[in-house]
């Protein structure tokens, strides 16, 4: 098929043909019958007009895109072209581990009407190919073999769970475009924002059709929300109302689902989760039954989700076969695994849950989990390229190859030994047995404390997220970019305050309050060299693999065109001041990217130094940040012992007093919320080993002290005592140096002599230099000293690193 | 054993004597492992409990090992993960990974051995695909896919910790620390350093990710319990095939300790360091005077080997210096005194010989410059002597600047022990003045 | 010791050929193989013997590891420009080419580690395995990870191998910052004047009696054995010197007896060699050609370095004029060089006493204008500050007989330092009978 590729190669020119036939007043649209493509150096220029069926530029150049053009029409400027298509799939978009229900092996010009919910179908007219043939079999009959090679054949419909025979009506070239009666789309925009318009009307005519796919370049790795990416033009027309709501509405929310005892929060997201694509799959059965869900669309949107999502709907017929999903949801929650677990334990389900999908920076593993729903097509696109054998474990061999490239050092070398990283897949081992779980009280709360247990939700932080949450939102609602400096020491929950805001960005996405956009998170510490942001950037935007200028251009070209489609990208950069390079320009895209018209790009940034802008940033990199800044104080000992409770939550582990005692002294020192919760572990432990338990078997002060001096107290003074006389006698005559010279360093030489008359008042034979070195320089070794390199034995200079008074209390007491 | 015991074979002395090298050399130079750490109870129950935790409940853990060189920190590891294995279910889950600052120099080197060790699935034989980006990516997935209750625990073993600070960024520490910090595939970190400071060195993001959690071990050993491992190290296992050799052996070990000559060199050493491995040295030098001649440690042995151990070196090499070398050192040793410590070239130190040749000297004659100069580049090489500023600069090499690296009592301590030495030079070199 | 090495699980005749091959050295070689223990056993896991150059370290280790035929690895780090090469040259030794050929390109620590263990893990020890690194002093100046990972090798790898590193310079200048794996020192002491006599009667010329050759020898020690103690330096000359030694046999014109005059043939000889050959100042080919003709006498006049050296007339005079300025204050040019020394007083001549004079202390440096005026005063013809003047001054400074000082940039004046002794120069003046003496302030 390179013919395609010559097509891409040389330039079109589209022209809509006649005048428009109809026009709509409030859209400013004008609807036209056909469009001409004249592709320079042919002399007659093809013409696609309405009904037929034609080919859609796609991000693999073999083979494009098919559907049947629909609509075609400029919009409100006037200028753009544009055209409402309804999809067909290929055999190869279909995902690998379903096309065994086809049960035959299908046909290489087979194609399938595609009937989901769950993409656009606006697409723009330029990335039009041209016509083509494409004739309906009957379920029944034969393939007519022989046919010319740019015939397609549909016989079978897919809704992304199964193939059904197409009855003929739903594909039958239309003859004239359905213009959308705009009197009746206009008030339900206002009633209720969900499901959007293009999804009723698609739920009336029956008609799904597929949006990522009309991209050109827009890739699979935006479809975590790709099922709901249809809402994106609802969205885009309620716009306006919306930002009257922006302010008040969503905020007060959140604030009740922070307050919300954490553990309900995440059970109605669960539910509101579960319930949402159920009631896509009640949508579907819509399609079929021909009514349309109103009322619940409605009631979603009145009441908040975080709420609503368990009363109203329970009570639908749909809520009984949800609920034993929702029984494992729970329990997965309450042990606090992350989403690579549910994927291995708990099916499906768990991929559902947003959050956590949102909350992955690269989401390549989990897509291999899903089982059974839409999201899984993205995983084919990805791995399309190179197809490969089906297996039982096809996810994992689906995967490997989709790394590919990624993976080997060169794509020519790989494929020679069947043993290459081919099929690299990174993965620790599964554990034979299972682990323990929690035996006791202690074990429990060691559990709940450890800094990795992912907190239901983040209290002392409620302003912080409401700032960061208001920003984000309003950006993705009017689809600007921008961009956001966080700041703060160590330990004061930033990078999880923004995972925070962005899982319940992507909550209320799921509810459809706010537009969809997708998540992508890098860490500066994470990469080998600042370029490698891009890389990584690109790979989890579009599954593809680039050198670092590579990558660097396509970025550059994919936030500065205008796409068919596009959705909001928030963009979380960790560890900020890693990215510095001598020219900065890594930084500088990173913040001049934004500022592009059609960009829509949301970059977060985290750093632990406040004045980070003004110290290492060249102005014209500071002027692009901007001025949202924010800074996370260090936590105060309230806020502290609040965590720790929060986390502990009604497990009954410590004393009062001890947890008092804990944050007060961290929070004294740092303030680091990570620091707390060790020691606080540490408590646990020692409390547990400790032969005498306090009566109440709680961790008590005795403990608590115990775990702070060892983490805390310094070990010199400990060491000096622990170190051999010669060694004492080494220290006693630096000090006695220093004294003499009434410097803070001396010569081995000059403490030597010191050196051997302590010997000769200790009454111990004087060590030979040689031994008075290695006693020196095991002082060195240890760093109670420091010294020069050990060449210039006699003259290397002579350094305490502990204060004078220490180490004469240190010798003074035994 | 138990049954050669029974019959209670008697060996010819030859095979005994081999037999006690091998068991002793196991000890002194092999390392080997103790039944039981000695002396390091609570800092082994705590290292055993946390490395159990996370292979067992699948907690992640990061702790640092601190201790000077010798104390037993490799020891005390060892110790826990020969415990810990012993349980069937660790072995059969426990994935180890094990670093040490000194091979793995860089976090390229570092990450291609990780992914090695750990088998992962960019490894083809012993040879990794990728480049230094895509491994550590391709790693971080790998940790990250993991979960605390389904993968398998880690265990990473960073030995000479402190180096791996030094890695640019500390981009694999900082890894690492954040892993343990986040729940991915369960890890424990175990740092070995010797260094006190060691947290210092961790950058800020990194240290606080560290759970401060150090495990000293600080000796407190007393002199007793120096002389009781003395004799513990030295005394036969009753597994020793002949018996009878055995108790021999072991009663002779117990009169070497009550040996007064013996006790004041452990004492010695004792002062000087506490450490085994300064011991093991001694014993071993004392060992290796057993033979079939002389079956049993004397004591004279133990003094034989602390006169080599105990030996300055610097002497030996004066010792072996040519008397015009010898002189050279004696005018800089006056130049010293004169100039109090001043740097001196050549010239200076000719000047000096030269008066002294001058003025008392019966039985050196004069040499040529050239040869002097000759000598004068040999202490050179011998770095006895060095130029003050890496003698880089361009000046011509009589007037380069040099320091003595030799002490006043040095100097003198030769010159008592030097062969045949001159009477005229041993008085130059007391006499007060050039 | 005489009993000769013994040491369980070697065979007797080896031992013995062993012993009578390492002369002057059975008490170090004993040690050693003491603390190598039998074949089987660990041994210490690293062992750094110090001591002279020639004192026989590495002969002695080789010829024990080469005659037990025990596994190991012999290298020099003066060979080793890379570690790659050190690790490479080892794997050679230890596990054969294929082992060698496993390496990447520029080897680390670790990879040698890795490939180590592998083979290690194909062919597990039998015997100790023993990599020996002579000069080890260089190996400070390498990565700073590989002298202690060499140390603790034995950990590493795990292994039964032994590292054993020989250098002149005493291990305390050895010991990195943070400390490492400390080896066990072992001392070889200098040979005594009577092993030296000893050894080197062992090569004495067929033709001639031994008790003559160690006579001679004898007479060497007596010239050489205060100077130098280098047993490698002695047996050279020796080997040079003996045929000189038995012209006077050859001759006819003495028997062997009559030592002493044999003695005064071949002293004052031998004091030349000390001159010459000793500092290599002529290669051992040139002295023998000299020995041939008669007259060395006239030939060594010319022969040290730096009495042939040809420079223009006006260059001499240029240097000459470096010299003075970089030997004298520059206060005391007024009385040097001033014209009509007349007018003033003899009272100002004279010399304060100083400490210490210039030409102890070196050369001082001096601007390009005093270099000048002082050749103008010295050169008695008149010459004009033509460009050749100059020209000479830099090609003067690319001969290394003077040096600039401080920075090229400071166009304006230059500062020159004199790099050439008294001697040299005075054979320069010589040349121009200019005497120089005159001129110098610390000669007055």
């Amino acid at each position: 098929m390179s013919r395609y590729h010559t097509m891409l190669r040389i330039r079109r020119s589209y022209k809509l043909e006649g005048r428009p036939i109809t026009e709509d007043r409030k859209l400013k649209r004008a609807f036209y019958r056909s469009l001409s493509i004249a592709v320079d150096g042919r002399p007659r220029k093809a013409v696609v007009s309405v009904g037929q069926c034609i080919l859609i530029e796609g991000d693999d150049e073999d083979n494009p895109f098919v559907a049947q053009l629909l609509k075609l029409f400029t919009d409100d400027t006037g200028k753009k072209k544009k055209a409402v298509v309804k999809w067909f799939v290929r055999v190869s978009e279909i995902p690998s581990n379903k096309i065994g229900l086809l049960g035959r092996d299908p046909h290489p010009q087979e194609i399938f009407y595609y009937q989901d919910s769950s993409c656009d179908n606006e697409v723009d007219a330029e990335t039009i190919l041209g016509a083509v043939q494409v004739t309906q079999i009957p379920a029944e009959a034969q393939f007519p073999d022989g046919a010319s090679k740019d015939t397609l054949f549909v016989k079978l419909l897919w809704d992304t769970k199964a193939f059904r025979i197409l009855d003929t009506e739903l594909f039958q070239s239309p003859q004239s475009p359905r213009s959308p009666p705009p009197a009746q789309r206009a008030p339900r925009l206002r009633s209720l924002p969900t499901p959007d318009p293009s999804v009723m009307k698609r739920a009336m005519t029956g008609i799904a059709t597929r949006g990522s796919m009309s991209t050109g370049k827009i890739n699979s790795t935006e479809a975590e929300s790709a099922h709901s990416a249809s809402k994106l033009s609802a969205a885009k027309v309620l716009n306006v109302k919306r930002r009257s709501r922006v302010s008040s509405n969503p905020t007060i929310r959140k604030k009740l689902d922070l307050c919300s005892p954490s553990k309900k929060l995440t059970r109605d997201d669960v539910l509101g989760e579960i319930l949402d694509d159920d009631q896509e799959m009640e949508e579907d059965l819509a399609t079929k039954m021909g009514w349309f869900p109103t009322s619940s669309a409605e009631e979603e949107h009145e009441d908040s989700p975080a709420l609503s999502a368990a009363t109203p709907r329970s009570k639908r017929k749909s809520a009984q076969c949800v609920s034993s999903r929702i029984k494992k949801q729970l329990n997965m929650l309450s042990n606090q695994d992350e989403l690579q677990s549910d994927g291995e334990d708990a099916g499906d389900d768990g991929c559902f849950v947003p959050t956590k999908l949102d909350l992955e920076s690269s989401s390549d593993e989990e897509e291999e989990e899903m089982k059974g729903d839409s999201e899984d097509e993205l995983v084919v696109k990805r791995s399309r390229r190179s197809t490969c054998p089906k297996t039982p474990r096809s996810t994992e061999k689906r995967r490997a190859s989709a790394r590919t490239p990624r993976k080997t050092p060169s794509k020519k070398a790989a494929p020679s030994t069947p043993r290459t990283p081919l099929h690299a897949t990174p993965s620790i081992p599964a554990r034979s047995l299972p682990a323990r779980k929690p035996g006791n009280v202690l074990e429990e709360a060691r559990l709940r404390l450890h800094v990795s247990s992912v907190p239901e939700s983040l209290p002392c932080r409620e302003q912080e997220f409401q700032d960061i949450y208001n920003f984000v939102e309003s950006k993705v609602m009017d689809g600007t970019g921008g961009c956001m400096y966080i700041s703060g020491v160590p330990g004061t929950g930033k990078t999880a305050t923004v995972h925070e805001v962005i899982r319940s960005l992507q909550q209320a996405a799921e509810q459809d309050e706010i537009p969809h956009f997708n998540f992508i998170e890098i860490n500066g510490m994470k990469m080998t060299d600042p370029h490698q942001a891009y890389v990584q950037i690109l790979q989890k935007l579009t599954n593809q693999k680039a050198t670092a200028d590579h990558a660097a251009a396509l970025l550059e070209k994919r936030f500065s065109m205008p796409a068919p489609k596009k959705e909001t990208t928030v963009l979380l950069v960790d560890e900020l001041d890693l990215l510095w390079t001598r020219k900065q320009n890594v930084m500088y895209n990173l913040f001049d990217w934004p500022t592009r018209r059609h960009a829509r790009l949301v970059v977060l940034t985290i750093a632990n130094t406040m004045d980070l802008p003004e110290r290492i940033m060249i102005n014209r990199v500071a002027s692009r940040l901007g001025l949202t800044r924010m800074s996370f104080q260090p936590y105060t000992f309230k806020q502290l012992q609040q965590i720790i409770t929060s986390r502990l939550n009604k497990v009954k582990a410590f004393e009062e007093d001890a947890l008092q005692l804990v944050s007060r002294k961290v929070a004294a020192l740092s303030g680091d919320a990570r620091r707390c919760l060790d020691i606080c572990r540490r408590a646990t432990e020692i409390c547990e080993y400790s032969s005498q338990r306090s009566s109440t078997g709680l961790v008590g002060m005795s403990h608590v002290m115990e775990a702070l001096d060892e983490m805390f107290s310094s070990s010199y003074i400990a060491a000096i005592r622990c170190t051999s006389l010669q060694e004492q006698l080494f220290l006693r005559a630096v000090i006695a140096e220093f004294r003499r010279l009434g410097l803070e360093e001396a010569t081995f030489q000059q403490v030597f002599v010191q050196h051997q008359a302590l010997c000769r008042m200790e009454g111990l034979q004087p060590v030979s230099v040689s031994e008075g070195l290695a006693v020196c320089q095991r002082l060195g070794a240890c760093r109670l000293l420091l010294l020069e390199p050990s060449r210039l034995d006699l003259l290397l200079r002579v350094r305490l690193n502990v204060s004078q008074d220490d180490v004469l209390y240190a010798l003074k007491a035994d | 054993m138990s049954k050669r015991k029974s019959k209670d074979a008697s060996l010819p002395v030859g095979e005994c004597v081999s037999q006690v090298q091998r068991i002793m050399r196991e000890r002194f130079c092999h390392q080997k492992l103790p039944d039981k750490p000695y002396g390091l109870d609570s800092q082994y129950k705590h290292l055993l409990e946390l490395l159990r935790r996370t292979a067992v409940h699948g907690e992640s853990n990061s702790v640092l090992i601190v201790g000077p060189r010798g104390a037993g920190k490799t020891m005390l590891l060892r110790c826990a993960l020969r415990e810990l294995l012993e349980l069937q279910e660790v072995k059969k889950n426990v994935l180890q990974v094990h670093l040490s600052g000194l091979l793995q120099t860089d976090d390229r080197i570092a990450l291609k051995e990780i992914t090695r060790q750990l088998h992962l699935e960019n490894v083809v034989g012993d040879k990794v695909f990728g480049s230094f980006a895509e491994n550590l990516v391709f790693l971080l997935e790998a940790l990250k896919k993991g979960d605390k209750s389904s993968s398998r625990p880690v265990f990473f073993i960073l030995d000479e910790f402190d180096l791996f600070a030094h890695h640019k960024n500390q981009t694999l520490l900082y890894n690492l620390l954040d892993v343990s910090q986040s729940a991915q595939a369960p890890v424990a970190v175990v740092g070995l350093t010797c260094r006190l400071d060691m947290l210092e060195l961790l950058e800020k993001r990194v240290k606080s990710r560290f759970s401060h959690r150090q495990i000293h071990l600080l000796s407190s050993m007393t002199f007793p319990q120096y002389q009781e491992t003395f004799r513990s190290e030295l005394t036969l296992p009753d597994t020793f095939p002949d018996s009878k050799f055995s108790q021999e052996w072991n009663l002779s070990i117990k009169k070497l300790c009550e040996d007064k000559s013996v006790e004041e060199i452990l004492q010695k050493s004792f002062n000087c360091s506490k450490d085994f491995r300064s011991l093991h040295l001694l014993l071993l030098l004392a060992l290796s005077r057993v033979s079939v001649s002389n079956p049993t440690v004397q004591a004279a042995d133990i003094l034989e080997a602390n006169r080599m151990s105990a030996a300055d070196s610097k002497a030996n090499i004066l010792h072996g210096l040519s008397i015009l070398e010898l002189c050279l050192i004696i005018a800089m040793k006056h130049l010293n005194d004169i100039y109090e410590g001043e740097p001196f070239n050549f010239q200076m130190v000719h000047n000096e010989f030269k008066k002294f040749i001058q003025r008392k000297s019966h039985s050196i004659h004069n040499f040529e410059k050239p040869v002097v100069i000759k000598a004068f580049e040999h202490l050179l090489q011998l770095e006895l002597i060095r130029p003050v500023d890496g003698g880089v600069c361009k000046v011509q090499r009589e007037y380069q600047l040099m320091r003595l690296m030799l002490d006043h009592t040095q100097v003198m301590e030769a010159l008592q022990r030097y062969p045949q030495c001159p009477t005229d030079v041993r008085q130059w070199a007391v006499s007060s003045f050039g | 010791m005489l009993a000769g090495l013994q040491c369980p699980g070697y065979p007797e005749a080896k031992l013995s050929s062993v012993s009578e091959r390492l002369p002057c050295r059975e008490g170090q070689a004993g040690t050693l193989l003491a603390l190598m223990g039998e074949p089987e056993q660990y041994c210490f896991p690293s062992i750094f013997i110090y001591g002279h150059r020639a004192t026989g370290k590495s002969h002695v280790i080789l010829t024990l590891l080469k005659e037990l035929e025990v596994p190991h690895a012999a290298v020099s780090c003066v060979e080793c420009v890379s570690a790659g090469l050190l690790f490479e040259q080892v794997l050679l030794a230890m596990f054969g080419s294929e082992s060698a050929t496993l390496l990447p390109r520029s080897p680390s620590l670790s990879d040698f580690v890795r490939i180590y263990r592998q083979f290690c893990a194909q062919e597990p020890a039998q015997q100790t395995r023993y990599i020996v690194l002579e000069r080890a002093e260089l190996l400070r100046d390498m990565e700073a990870n590989l002298l202690p990972g060499l140390l603790r090798l034995q950990e590493l790898v795990d292994d039964n191998v032994t590292v054993i590193l020989l250098s002149e310079i005493v291990w305390d200048k050895f010991r990195p910052n943070t400390g490492c794996f400390e080896p066990l020192l072992l001392h070889f002491p200098d040979y005594t004047k009577a092993e030296l006599l000893q050894i080197l009667s062992l090569d004495s010329n067929p033709s001639y009696s031994p008790e003559l050759y160690s006579s001679y020898i004898n007479i060497l020690l007596g010239v050489f054995y205060s100077v130098c103690r280098d047993l490698r330096e002695l047996r050279h000359l020796a080997a040079l010197n003996f045929p000189k030694f038995c012209e006077p046999l050859e001759k006819g014109e003495a028997k062997e007896s009559d030592t002493h005059k044999l003695w005064r043939n071949i002293e004052p000889h031998l004091k030349r060699a000390m001159q010459t050959v000793y500092l290599r100042e002529v290669s051992s080919v040139q002295w023998e050609q000299q020995q041939m003709e008669e007259k060395e006498a006239t030939a060594l006049r010319g022969l040290s370095a730096h009495a042939h050296v040809e420079l223009p007339y006006y260059s001499k005079f240029l240097l000459i004029a470096a010299y003075l300025a970089s030997y004298n204050p520059a206060r005391t040019d007024r009385r040097f060089f001033l014209k009509h020394h007349g007018k003033i007083k003899k009272t100002n001549f004279l010399k304060k006493h100083e400490k210490t004079s210039n030409h102890l202390l070196g050369p001082k440096p001096f601007p390009l204008d005093r270099l000048l005026a002082i050749f103008y005063s010295v050169v008695d013809s008149r010459v004009a500050p033509t460009a050749s003047v100059f020209s000479q001054i830099s090609s003067l400074v690319t001969l290394q007989l003077l040096t600039q000082v401080g920075h090229d940039d400071q166009l304006d004046s230059p500062k020159y330092k004199c790099a050439v002794s008294l001697d040299f120069i005075s054979a320069i003046s010589r040349t121009v009978s200019f005497d120089i003496v005159r001129y110098l302030y610390d000669f007055l």
